[in-house]
């Protein structure tokens, strides 16, 4: 479970960028992210991830009290994080394969392991063909799919994707969307923050709308129906 | 040097055709960052300087030993050529004062041996001062006894004197404690120096690798950055560091190494087998051999250390 607790943020003196934000994550939920260019999203994933901490307020992750929790004990909760970064944040030096086994090498797995997943993996987001190849020299849309391989590569317990559908055409979003829901059907809780009003449409799922700084979750019709006709 | 140049073939290589030739050994670019060889050079030459005050401090040791040793307990006494007044001894007057005192000394029960000098061995000490062409018999040369004794404190010796005293007043006792103390006195300064100048290289090596890894650090925040949201401990990213650092110390020590080595071959070679008794030795022992050869890895686990603790501090930054 994931809980926020009157979470403030500002950056250095600056005005408040996300103000009492209060919202609690089950296992296994599905939420899409959304709000104007500018709102606080990306702020609001940062704090997620734990790539940043909060000015004020409390953070609860998988039973651990984030504001309490020691230093060294924070790698371990960032392990069950899965992040598809915005600019993707791939190692030009390293192969699509070695990208994509990074957190599993973080990990310690073992290689033959890590041979075997990975090779899936990137045959299954269709880059079985490109496992060698640097990440500078592919196209915005297989770079972006390597980023979400490595993402989901560890199973991670919370997935967090930062408009993960942005480069890639209809039908690949589509298939990569499919693959959030087979996780988050595994119990992995996803939060996907998006711009595409058709994706959310067609998944339906409770959007967290960011609107200057404040939180609300709206349970988006499709969504209420599914509920009710007993698909979750 | 070789291996950073094929590493910049393979670079190169993979740049050309996008794609990655073989697995990394670090997570983080760190074998593309400039300056990896002159940071190696830097190590190199750091560890070459080690290492010559290292030798250096060995040749003063086997230097100070040489002339301390085999002196304790062994007195010279010397018969000027002349008398108290400055009138000269003839040879024949010489030779009785010199009988007169070794049959002294036969009495003498702390006396262990006695070894009067021959006027060859006279010769041949001064020749270093007065030069090999002067004729040195028409110089009046003092005669010389070498005694060694058991027992060399002070009322031992200042009996000894009376009784040498008693046979002439101008007879000396030499026991080569005044000068020997100031040798030892200035090769332990030397020597002191050697260390001092092993530490400040040794701080500067430090300096040096903690500002390059502080670059690194600089350069690669991003990818460092992202290895810490993914789960990556501060020990996991120190490690690469510490990896890359040694590997690099290792590399430049080496080279180091090997050019101090022909250095102190050509020294020894220069030096080694030159007579002179006051000249350090230059031939080292295999147990200085090996210590010397300790130093490149001395300084490569120093680089690994320095690029750990710099690393540390700095993740410890991070949230």
């Amino acid at each position: 479970m994931i809980k926020f607790e009157h979470i403030g943020l500002r950056y250095g003196i600056g005005p408040e960028v996300l103000t009492d934000i209060n919202f609690t994550l089950e296992p296994g939920s599905f939420h899409f992210l959304t709000g104007q260019s500018g709102a606080g999203k990306t702020s609001l994933m940062r704090l997620m991830y734990l790539g940043q901490r909060p000015t004020r307020g409390a953070i609860n992750m998988f039973g651990h009290a984030i504001n309490t929790t020691p230093r060294a004990a924070l790698s371990e909760i960032r392990q069950k994080i899965g992040v598809v970064f915005q600019d993707f944040r791939l190692l030009n030096h390293m192969s699509s394969f070695d990208n994509v086994a990074l957190p599993l090498r973080i990990k310690g797995t073992p290689e033959k392991q890590i041979k075997k997943d990975v090779t899936e993996l990137l045959e299954w987001v269709g880059l079985g063909d490109h496992m060698d190849t640097l990440p500078n020299t592919m196209s915005g849309g297989q770079q972006q799919r390597v980023a979400i391989a490595r993402a989901v590569i560890t199973r991670p317990r919370l997935l967090l994707a930062d408009e993960p559908t942005g480069n890639l055409d209809d039908e690949i979003g589509i298939r990569l969307l499919n693959l959030f829901e087979q996780l988050n059907k595994m119990g992995t809780t996803t939060v996907i923050a998006t711009h595409d009003h058709h994706l959310i449409e067609r998944f339906g799922y409770p959007r967290m709308v960011l609107d200057d700084g404040s939180l609300h979750i709206e349970k988006h019709g499709s969504w209420i129906r599914k509920k009710l006709e007993g698909v979750f | 040097m070789a291996g950073f140049g094929k590493l910049i073939f393979w670079r190169r290589r993979e740049r050309m055709i996008g794609k990655a030739s073989r697995s990394r050994r670090f997570d983080i670019a760190l074998e593309n960052a400039q300056g990896t060889g002159f940071l190696a050079l830097l190590v190199g030459l750091m560890c070459f300087l080690v290492m010559i005050a290292v030798a250096a401090s060995f040749a003063l040791s086997a230097m100070s030993e040489r002339w301390s040793s085999g002196l304790e307990n062994k007195i010279t006494i010397e018969i000027p050529a002349e008398t108290a007044n400055g009138d000269p001894r003839d040879k024949k007057t010489l030779t009785a004062l010199s009988e007169q005192v070794q049959a002294m000394l036969a009495e003498i029960p702390n006396i262990k041996s006695i070894e009067p000098l021959s006027d060859a061995d006279v010769s041949e000490l001064v020749k270093p001062w007065l030069g090999e062409d002067l004729p040195l018999s028409d110089i009046p040369l003092p005669a010389l006894i070498s005694i060694e004794t058991h027992n060399s404190d002070d009322a031992n010796l200042d009996s000894l004197s009376v009784k040498l005293k008693n046979i002439s007043g101008n007879i000396r006792l030499d026991t080569h404690e005044d000068w020997l103390l100031h040798l030892l006195r200035f090769t332990k300064t030397l020597q002191l120096t050697t260390f001092l100048i092993s530490l400040i290289v040794g701080i500067t090596t430090i300096i040096a690798i903690a500002g390059a890894v502080k670059a690194r650090l600089a350069v690669l925040g991003e990818q460092i950055e992202l290895l810490h949201l993914i789960g990556a401990t501060d020990r996991y990213i120190a490690k690469q560091f510490q990896t890359y650092s040694f590997f690099v110390s290792l590399k430049g020590s080496i080279i180091g190494a090997l050019v101090c080595g022909v250095f102190l071959l050509f020294i020894g070679m220069l030096f080694g087998d030159m007579a002179a008794n006051l000249l350090p030795d230059f031939h080292l022992s295999f147990r200085q051999v090996m210590l010397l050869c300790c130093v490149p890895i001395i300084i490569s686990f120093f680089a690994m250390m320095t690029a750990r603790h710099t690393v540390m501090s700095a993740l410890g930054k991070l949230p």
